[in-house]
């Protein structure tokens, strides 16, 4: 199905038409008038294309700025056989009915703005993208901020084809940057390959983008002779400059291949910091207040060993883990660990999986074992600041809502019910005032399938629901170990009505949401 | 004002003559491998060329004939029209038997798998001016004999080139010449509008002498057409042959009968208001209906197919379709901007 374009796109063009644009059909060509800092109003000539208008914006070139003007930042390499680049005109992601750029007159103002800026030298610029003025490599190159280092480094190449760079004196990655942990799972595969030399610097403040080889000689200042024998040597393939624009710090990998015929050629790869620092940015607003919070996870099934990844995830380090069960490959559909891990004890299978979010999981024990006795409740509780109950056993939870009455220690309960239609969290000790939900009865069902060799009938709940379910037991825990406190004793996601109230309505449940229930 | 620059190159592209370019280069080929086999056209200089609107790269989807002119570079006065073309035809017989047909200065080499037929000319120097054009037989008589007629098809090739990189677009961009593009879309206004006589070559012609009258300087096709067709219409209704480009002080000839020329002469006046209402129309669905209407369909084809696409918000009347089935990614994103997923 071929689509012409809509409205919105023919009325855009028209109006470029109308603005003394030429219109082939494809590209649009016509003035823009721009104030130069000192040379008052002029008129330069750009080319614009619009093919998925208004869902991204149009790529304009400059034909003609109208007075002799360096294109520096904000301008895209020239497409292969193209002369011109696009000008980055709008970084940023926008829905199509809100976009700027669906005036014409708002794309007009921008380009004359870019040119403007163009001519003033982007002062106060924070883009930190020096990779987009050189050809690009598709390998990503890894580095650890918080290991600085400077002069020559170590180039290995792992298995995924990822360039980690080391120091000289450095044993084998990868994890040369992480601390040290006997425990982490070997990685399949071969070990990394060491791959020559990488020139390491800081350039500080640069004004200017990197489009060649000696764009980059002129950065690496008085290293600059040392740096290019070293690469026409070949043992140099491979450099990591940290640089800054607009006090705003950045990286440029680069890698360099030199032959006699053609000198350096130089393409730009992708970097990525592998400090902790950096992988925990996407942890939420609260993983500095969870680094040093004990909790302990009682049960390693579906819920539980989702519950342990999303604390991970979410920076909390402290973990006991406790289940007695080993995985079975029929597990693996509501379980974070994968078939490779069948076999080994639940907690260790967990334990494995925390380890590819982050190979230091020595603050994580194991323990393939349960909790049997209100003694070892109570012992667990008086270690940790609180325990997850992800047993789904009425024998368990009843142990550790008894020890957490005996130390006011709390417990959070998470739990699936009538198959994944409702899921439900409680928090124990009640506070003061507070009510649970009532509780649901269980639909016996004869007909639930059995695994074959398995003694216990197979819950039909969807791995959705053991989803759901983990994500509200997380939010509560992380609301009573943060200190906020701010929800209810129960909470419950009924994600399909059922006969009893409260829960015979879709959405979230609490005692505070219940008719007839007292304040809290 | 309504462009819409887009939907033109699509109508552009839509009358692309497309497989029938590639039929047509196969087909010379066979036509002057054949004739430049032969000992006797040989030794005359045998010079298979295209030429014709094929050549000229203004012809439109379908095209039916093309033209092969074979100059005999090494003829002179001496030579009987009638006795070469008969020559010429058995040669042909012999490379594509049942397929040749003689026609009054011209044999025609059918090529059923290809759906068109090629033109065979002879051609001679002209008789006073060997180095600049060719002579060809105006009506060849039973004893052979035929008076010639001078020609230059090579030379409209050239003036065409002129004219394309002479009317652009855009300045900055020497490749958008709008000659071509609007000879290419007035041809097609012709079949639209039914037009037998006056032929495509008449109307080629007249276009060109539009350009070079008017001297256009317009940013869109659109522009271009309205103002071209304009001309083109006055000029037919004037009814004076048009001048040769090619030869100085000749003009054009048609066996179009007065009747002929006058209706022609109509049904371009019709366009040429047509196109002027297109271009003036405030509203897209409008205007698109009108261009629609003015590029008809594609002519020669297994289904007719409208030349000009009309939006997909646009019902055929030019009114628009209500907008829930318009309005492409608006509202966008119920959400609002600050999502991450």
């Amino acid at each position: 199905m071929t689509l012409t374009e809509g409205p919105e796109a023919l009325l855009w063009r028209e109006n470029l038409v109308e603005a003394g644009f030429s219109d082939d059909g494809a590209h649009l060509r016509g003035p823009v008038t721009w104030e130069h800092p000192q040379g008052g109003l002029i008129t330069a000539r750009v080319e614009m294309e619009a093919e998925n208008f208004p869902f991204a914006p149009p790529q304009v070139r400059i034909l003609d700025p109208g007075v002799p003007l360096d294109f520096t930042f904000h301008v895209d390499r020239p497409a292969p056989r193209h002369t011109l680049g696009n000008l980055c005109l709008w970084e940023d992601s926008w829905s199509a009915d809100v976009a700027p750029w669906l005036e014409a007159q708002t794309v007009l103002d921008r380009v004359a703005h870019w040119l403007r800026r163009t001519a003033l030298g982007w002062p106060g610029d924070r883009a930190c993208d020096l990779e987009r003025y050189l050809p690009r490599e598709d390998t990503l190159v890894l580095y650890d901020s918080a290991v600085p280092l400077t002069g020559l480094a170590r180039a290995k190449k792992d298995g995924n084809g990822a360039v980690s760079v080391v120091a000289r004196s450095s044993g084998p990655p990868p994890g040369a940057h992480q601390p040290k942990d006997r425990r982490r799972p070997k990685r399949a595969g071969k070990p990394p390959e060491d791959i020559g030399w990488v020139w390491v610097c800081d350039v500080g403040a640069v004004d200017a983008p990197v489009r060649s080889w000696s764009d980059v000689l002129a950065l690496l200042g008085a290293d600059a002779d040392k740096v290019e024998h070293e690469v026409e040597l070949t043992r140099t393939r491979w450099m990591l400059i940290h640089y800054s624009r607009g006090g705003v710090p950045g990286v440029l990998a680069l890698h360099l291949s030199y032959t006699s015929a053609a000198g350096v050629e130089v393409r730009s790869c992708e970097a990525a910091d592998t400090s902790v620092e950096t992988r925990m940015l996407r942890a939420g607003a609260s993983a500095g207040d969870l680094a040093d919070v004990r909790v302990a996870i009682v049960g390693c099934g579906a819920i539980g060993s989702f519950v342990a990844d999303m604390l991970f995830r979410s920076g909390l380090r402290h973990l006991d883990l406790r289940d007695h069960e080993t995985l079975r490959p029929g597990n693996v559909v509501r379980h974070v660990a994968g078939l490779d891990e069948v076999g080994r004890p639940k907690v260790e299978a967990v334990r494995r999986a925390l380890c590819r979010i982050d190979p230091n999981t020595s603050t994580v024990s194991v323990h393939a074992s349960g909790v049997w006795t209100l003694d070892q409740a109570v012992a667990l509780l008086q270690r940790h600041d609180l325990v997850v109950d992800a047993t789904g056993s009425a024998r368990a939870t009843s142990l550790l809502s008894s020890a957490a009455e005996l130390t006011d220690q709390v417990v959070v309960s998470a739990c699936v019910q009538r198959d994944g239609d409702v899921v439900r969290v409680d928090r124990m000790p009640l506070r003061s005032s507070e009510t649970y939900l009532p509780p649901l009865t269980r639909d016996d069902d004869d007909n639930q399938p059995r695994e074959r060799g398995c003694g216990s009938p197979v819950s039909l709940t969807p791995p959705g629901a053991v989803l759901a379910a983990a994500e509200l037991a997380c939010r509560v825990i992380i609301d009573e170990v943060s200190g906020s406190r701010s929800l209810p004793g129960s909470l419950a996601d009924v994600r399909q009505p059922q006969p009893e109230a409260p829960f015979d309505r879709l959405g979230l449940v609490s005692t505070r949401t219940t008719p007839g229930s007292g304040p809290e | 004002m309504t462009t819409l620059a887009t939907l033109f190159r699509s109508a552009l592209s839509n009358i692309e003559p497309g497989d029938d370019a590639k039929h047509a280069a196969e087909a010379h080929k066979q036509v002057s491998d054949a004739v430049t086999s032969d000992d006797r056209l040989r030794d005359l200089g045998a010079d298979p060329v295209l030429i014709g609107s094929y050549k000229r790269d203004v012809s439109i989807r379908r095209v039916k004939d093309v033209d092969v002119f074979v100059r005999l570079t090494g003829a002179d006065d001496s030579l009987l029209p009638g006795d070469i073309l008969t020559h010429t035809i058995e040669v042909l017989e012999d490379a594509f038997p049942g397929r040749v047909t003689r026609q009054h200065r011209s044999a025609m080499v059918d090529f059923p798998e290809f759906d068109l037929s090629v033109d065979v000319v002879i051609a001679r120097p002209c008789v006073n001016h060997p180095d600049d054009h060719w002579q060809i037989p105006q009506k060849i008589e039973e004893d052979g004999r035929a008076t010639w007629v001078e020609t230059n098809p090579t030379r409209m090739t050239e003036l065409k080139t002129q004219a394309n990189q002479q009317f652009l677009l855009s300045d900055d961009d020497p490749t958008s010449g709008a000659y071509v593009p609007v000879v290419k879309l007035v041809r097609q206004i012709r079949r639209a509008c039914d037009i037998d006589k006056p032929g495509g070559f008449y109307f080629e012609v007249l276009t060109y002498h539009a350009f070079q009258d008017e001297e256009p300087t317009e940013n869109t096709i659109a522009d271009y057409l309205t103002a071209v067709l304009r001309s083109v219409a006055d000029a037919l209704a004037t009814r004076a042959k048009p001048a040769d480009p090619t030869l100085d002080g000749r003009t054009i000839s048609t066996s179009a009968t007065t009747a002929q020329l006058e209706e022609a002469a109509s049904r371009m006046a019709e366009a040429a208001t047509l196109a002027e209402e297109a271009l003036k129309a405030e509203d897209t669905c409008v205007s698109a209906a009108k261009w629609r209407q003015l590029l008809g369909t594609t002519k020669h084809t297994d289904d007719p197919e409208h030349v000009f696409p009309l939006p997909d918000f646009c019902n055929t009347d030019g009114t628009r379709k209500s907008s829930s089935t318009i309005t492409r990614g608006a509202p966008a994103v119920p959400a609002g901007n600050d999502r991450y997923a």
